[in-house]
């Protein structure tokens, strides 16, 4: 089973989450989306940090698509920041960067929050 | 326990549900076979009283619809019956009735009937969760027999030899079957490969497969210590040393295994054998273009402590082809209960001698399995098949089995790279093919094989002019992808999936989904270089 890591921080007030390991897939998707649950508990505007995920497959996308639900249904939102060049074209492939808002740095992804 | 009392007549059935309760029984009560019906598939109720006339639906439809569903449990049927109507219980019981009881009835007679109807309930009951623990463990022990198999008992192929190409394939049968192979690499010119199967089935014999092959291993480490690089341990030396050791522990198991151990020497240009008691070798001589079989007279390891192993030896050439095999392969069965047999072997390596060992092997693969037509595998299938020199330095084909599983897909992955690299396809080419594939794999893993979790892929990967090409081959369900694939998909957030066919078709330079002759399906994908 592939590994994929998830640790958060909060950053001037925005929930920044690092995904890193070998995938992001249907492997581990179903562990991904428990350990997340949790982080819509308190929180509901996330940047998500791509940069040491190496793999991300459809299931992959389909976890990450539904934390974009949970924080919409929060009133908030999920970007996505430093994603990986196979992984940036996968999401422009299946056109979720008209869902996602996608940055190339972390901070202006955080500075989106405040505009 | 529940009852189910069902009769149109008021009187008998409010007697009857009286009595049953006063019995301390659950009961509900309907009033004719329609609603008797509804109810029943609503609770399946364990025991049924119903009576055998009524307008209708009568007791005997209603029997044999009850017997006519699939439901789990067994539900006890009791059919009332008149003293002034003529019944032919024979027909009653035709329909799926256990028991008759008479109206009116004798409550002392009907509390001992129903007593019966219970211990026969909980006996199917007791019966039925017994099966599904033996069903949970027989599932755990393949899982465990499989999981040794692929880390213990196999072993890939050495990479670093020019001399010879090996293709090797293993697939475990339903019950595991202590089948092991593994190399050795003295030099790049000089391989020992043996090939062997512990008696017996499930995971004792695995257990035993991968202790012998350890022992066989530590034998050869043994007397190389004490030998020159000129002077290699002989063959023979390391069987007999290996056999030493083993024989009293597998005589105590009450085991024993038959074994091939050959070493390919292509600086004298000779293969050299010892056989214990093994399936024939199939030998391919490529000068003069005729097969022979191969076999020795040594008993199998295990039988007498201190055998002394003979072995023989043959001179080869660039291009002769050896297959050594378990006998899963042979003696796979049609469904007439024909053997594969080495005639039919031999007819396959004469076919396709000078194409490369993993497309024979490809072709081995496919007709056994029209051969036993999908019949499951009675015994682990596993072959070594070896070409003496390459006449290109790049490989044509490549062929291996994964379990159906989703722990698979990284190393899937890893693999598509390799190949892909090898083949000299771009970055970009590269991360697309691997994701073409997973997704692909992934497909297969949830639709085609969602029912048990058991099943294997197989991977044929071909080198080709413009790239490579992959065919994943499977059992399962023919699929047809729907036509919008080739569409993008609609964006919303509400789904979660289905990008996954769109991933496949976009990424991949030509993609298709089939059929084999053999009845496997596949799916080739195709990827060009850049």
């Amino acid at each position: 089973m592939s590994n994929v890591e998830v640790r958060s921080e909060k950053e001037s007030g925005v929930s920044v989450v690092y995904l890193s390991g070998q995938a992001l897939d249907a492997s581990n998707v179903q562990r991904f989306r428990t350990e997340t649950t949790s982080l819509f508990d308190a929180e509901k505007y996330f940047v998500f940090v791509l940069r040491d995920l190496k793999f991300v497959d459809s299931s992959g996308i389909g976890a990450l698509l539904s934390c974009l639900r949970k924080a919409h249904a929060l009133g908030g939102s999920v970007k996505l920041a430093e994603l990986p060049m196979n992984v940036r074209q996968l999401f422009e492939l299946v056109r979720m960067d008209r869902l996602f808002e996608i940055y190339d740095a972390k901070e202006k992804a955080i500075d989106s929050f405040r505009s | 326990m529940k009852i189910l009392i069902v009769d149109d007549e008021q009187v008998s059935r409010m007697v009857l549900s009286r009595t049953l309760r006063a019995l301390e029984y659950m009961v509900d009560v309907a009033s004719s076979g329609k609603e008797a019906w509804e109810m029943y598939q609503a609770h399946q109720h364990s025991i049924v009283i119903a009576d055998w006339v009524m307008p209708e639906m009568d007791g005997l439809q209603l029997c044999e619809l009850i017997r006519g569903q699939s439901h789990i449990g067994y539900s006890y049927l009791i059919l009332l019956t008149s003293k002034y109507e003529k019944q032919d219980r024979l027909t009653g019981l035709k329909s799926g009735a256990d028991d008759f009881i008479t109206k009116p009835f004798d409550r002392a007679e009907l509390s001992a009937r129903l007593g019966i109807a219970e211990r026969i309930v909980q006996m199917e009951q007791q019966l039925r969760s017994a099966n599904e623990r033996l069903e949970v463990k027989r599932r755990q022990e393949i899982e465990i027999g499989g999981n040794i198999q692929r880390s213990l008992l196999m072993a890939r192929p050495p990479e670093d030899v020019k001399a010879f190409e090996f293709a090797p394939m293993n697939l475990p049968s339903s019950q595991v079957d202590g089948d092991f192979f593994d190399f050795f690499v003295h030099r790049p010119t000089v391989v020992d490969v043996f090939i062997g199967d512990a008696m017996g089935k499930g995971i004792a014999a695995a257990l035993i497969g991968a202790g012998s092959k350890t022992t066989l291993l530590r034998s050869v480490g043994t007397l190389l210590s004490s030998s020159s690089l000129e002077n290699l341990p002989s063959p023979k030396d390391i069987v007999q040393h290996a056999n030493r050791t083993l024989a009293t522990e597998l005589m105590r198991l009450d085991s024993f295994i038959t074994l091939e151990y050959v070493r390919f020497d292509a600086e004298q240009m000779v293969a050299t054998f010892v056989d214990c008691g093994h399936t024939k070798i199939v030998h391919w001589d490529s000068t003069c273009n005729e097969i022979h079989e191969l076999s020795g007279t040594n008993f199998p390891i295990g039988f007498i402590s201190d055998e002394t192993y003979g072995e023989f030896s043959v001179s080869i050439a660039e291009g002769d082809i050896f297959v050594i095999y378990s006998d899963g392969v042979t003696e796979a069965m049609s469904p007439s209960k024909e053997l594969f047999g080495i005639e039919r072997l031999k007819h396959i390596i004469r076919e396709f001698a000078t194409e490369s060992p993993f497309q024979i092997l490809y072709r081995l693969r496919e007709r056994i399995r029209k051969h036993t037509q999908d019949g499951e595998l009675q015994d682990d299938f596993t072959v070594v098949i070896v070409r003496v020199g390459l006449s290109t330095a790049e490989w044509q084909h490549q062929l291996r089995v994964f379990p159906s599983r989703l722990e698979s897909l990284s190393e899937i992955r890893h693999m598509v790279g390799t190949l892909s690299e090898d083949c000299g396809l771009v970055k970009i080419a590269i991360d697309e093919l691997q994701l073409a594939v997973h997704e692909a794999i992934a497909n297969i893993i949830e639709h085609a094989h969602a029912r048990d979790g058991v099943g294997e892929i197989e991977i044929f990967a071909e080198r080709i002019t413009e790239g490579l090409e992959i065919k994943l081959l499977y059992e399962g369900p023919e699929f047809v992808p729907p036509e919008s694939v080739t569409s993008q998909p609609v964006i919303n957030t509400q789904r979660d999936g289905g990008f996954g066919l769109y991933i496949i078709q976009a990424y991949a330079d030509e993609v298709t989904y089939g059929t084999e002759d053999s009845g496997l399906r596949f799916i080739k994908i195709m990827k060009r270089k850049s």
